[in-house]
């Protein structure tokens, strides 16, 4: 079954495309296989509002581990399976505290071996910030590796914000040549193209 | 945090010690990614240098190598140079030897890079000594099938005899099993399966064609599926992939896409993408779409009087049309 990572910086939305992409796709109850950096594995059953709760947060962070579900992609003839990985936001800078940096090694250990990436972006905030700063460097070399080793899209998050248009502009002129795919994880937008992406990748 | 601010240090040997410069905080995420491209150049060297020995053997496979995505195939191929090499170790000390048995079905939409790799391997095959010749005769079912009994044996044993010592490529081999029972090209397969027995050490046949026509066939052909154990899949191209071939044909010619230049060809390759069509991922057309943009190009630029280098090199994005 192809492995699926979503990838970021913290705060873009990743979580909540986790859980709100299950739900788009039919998905209850989530049945989250979550793993530690050192090889511990839990498996927890959430409620979509719990998932919510637990899963999401305005605080930075708050993903240490990987969280692995296994969904049904719908597409052309029939369903493929994949295992969706949320993954804890990497940062520009050396992060203070250990425990994150350790779940910031198992997301790269992890972008290493999956075959399919979605690497999120949040429009608002690239297209908010001066257009020097618009794009990190961060964003660039995981654009960089991924795109060379993986199928790779950048999902364009929190199109449902002010300032996203003009985000979106900008990763598409700043990554030309990629898949860029513009989502509302909130609002459940973009999500039909996401499943084209990912069933075609995942064959 | 630039790299001046980085702790002086010995470059890291592994993804490992990469890893772990990255949780002791001695490193961003970023240039944990750097980093990581230098330890997988220095691995690919290494890789590269365990397999030099043989001699000859690099000029193929390094054309396998330079071929865009295919990974799959590639690591294939890798697995197959180390198979054939300690079956010959092995039996150099007298130890028993696993036969090879090389017959390959190849699936996936036409374009998908499945001549071009069966080419590629019967010269790497000739190069590690497995087959004398390593040629590439391309046939599909009109070359084979005849028109009235014993001349499909007489076309078949034609072709296979032009592919003795190489490879014999049956495009769309499914179409064989078209006719059912009755017809002519059960006799091709008969024939074709036959001469495989006789001309065990100097014939390597190849089946390709679509994923589930291809499927199907070796499935309703029972006597098949034993003769050809090696089965790759070609998937189609992503854009990224498609879009790297382009970049590759164009940089061989000494061309280049201006920025709208590859926007454009990104959109087309896009929409193509979204299209449910079978050849959406196809390497042919993008050569189509590079070698006529390429005249359109010329076109463009033929009525000018001054040309700067930099314009004869640019594709613009009016050279580049969809083909059909
Ligand atoms: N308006 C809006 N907010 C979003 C969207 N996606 C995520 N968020 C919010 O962004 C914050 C961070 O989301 P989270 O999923 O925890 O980000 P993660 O760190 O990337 O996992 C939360 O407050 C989310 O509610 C979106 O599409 N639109
Ligand atoms: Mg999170």
């Amino acid at each position: 079954m192809p492995d699926c990572l979503i990838i970021g910086k913290t705060n873009v939305g990743k979580s909540l495309f986790l859980v709100n992409y299950a739900a788009h796709l039919g998905v209850r109850e989530l049945a989250l296989e979550r793993r530690y950096r050192d090889g511990r594995i839990e498996y927890l059953k959430l409620t979509l509002t719990e998932a919510r709760r637990k899963l999401v947060d305005e605080v930075p962070h708050c993903t240490r581990y990987l969280d692995t579900i296994n969904l049904l992609i719908p597409g052309g003839k029939g369903k493929r399976k994949i295992a969706l990985t949320d993954s804890c936001g990497l940062t520009d800078d050396i992060h203070g505290e250990e425990d994150v940096r350790r779940a910031m090694a198992s997301t790269l250990a992890r972008l290493r071996a999956v075959e399919v990436v979605l690497h999120m972006l949040s429009a608002p905030m690239v297209g908010e910030a001066p257009p020097s700063q618009a794009v990190s460097e961060l964003d660039r070399q995981i654009a960089r590796f991924a795109s060379l080793r993986s199928h790779y899209a950048l999902l364009a998050n929190k199109m449902d914000l002010d300032h996203a248009k003009q985000g979106l502009a900008r990763l598409q002129k700043e990554f030309a040549g990629h898949r860029v795919i513009p989502i509302s994880a909130l609002e459940r937008q973009g999500f039909r193209e996401v499943s084209a992406f990912v069933f075609h990748a995942a064959r | 945090m630039s790299r001046n601010e980085m702790p002086e240090q010995q470059a890291p040997n592994s993804v490992e010690e990469v890893l772990e410069l990255l949780e002791a905080g001695s490193i961003t995420p970023a240039e944990a990614f750097e980093l990581f491209r230098q330890v997988d150049s220095v691995v690919a060297k290494r890789v590269k240098a365990s397999t030099e020995p043989q001699p000859g053997l690099p000029p193929a496979m390094e054309e396998l190598d330079d071929l865009i995505g295919l990974t799959s195939v590639k690591a294939l191929v890798r697995e197959l140079q180390a198979f054939v090499e300690i079956q010959r170790r092995r039996a150099a000390m007298d130890l028993a030897a696993e036969p090879l048995v090389l017959h390959m079905v190849f699936k996936g939409n036409p374009g998908t890079g499945k001549t071009t790799v069966a080419r590629i391997l019967g010269r790497i095959f000739r190069e590690m000594g497995i087959l004398p010749k390593g040629h590439l005769v391309e046939v599909e079912r009109a070359d084979l099938v005849g028109e009235y009994i014993g001349h499909t044996a007489q076309k078949t044993r034609e072709q296979i005899k032009n592919a003795l010592g190489g490879v014999l490529f049956i495009d769309e081999a499914y179409s064989l099993a078209r006719g059912g029972e009755k017809d002519f090209g059960k006799e091709a397969i008969d024939t074709l399966v036959k001469a495989m027995e006789d001309h065990k050490d100097h014939l390597l046949v190849i089946l390709a064609g679509y994923l589930q026509e291809m499927e199907w066939f070796i499935r309703s052909n029972p006597g098949l599926r034993s003769r050809f154990p090696i089965h790759i899949n070609f998937p189609d191209y992503t854009v990224d992939e498609l879009l790297a071939i382009a970049d590759q044909m164009l940089r061989v010619r000494q061309y280049r896409l201006t920025p709208q230049g590859r926007e454009k060809l990104v959109q087309i390759l896009q929409e193509r993408q979204q299209s449910s069509s079978a050849d959406k991922g196809n390497a042919r057309d993008v050569r189509n779409i590079i070698e006529a943009s390429i005249r359109r190009q010329a076109l463009r630029l033929f009525e000018k009087k001054r040309l700067t280098r930099e314009e004869l090199i640019m594709i613009a994005p009016e050279d580049i049309e969809e083909v059909s």
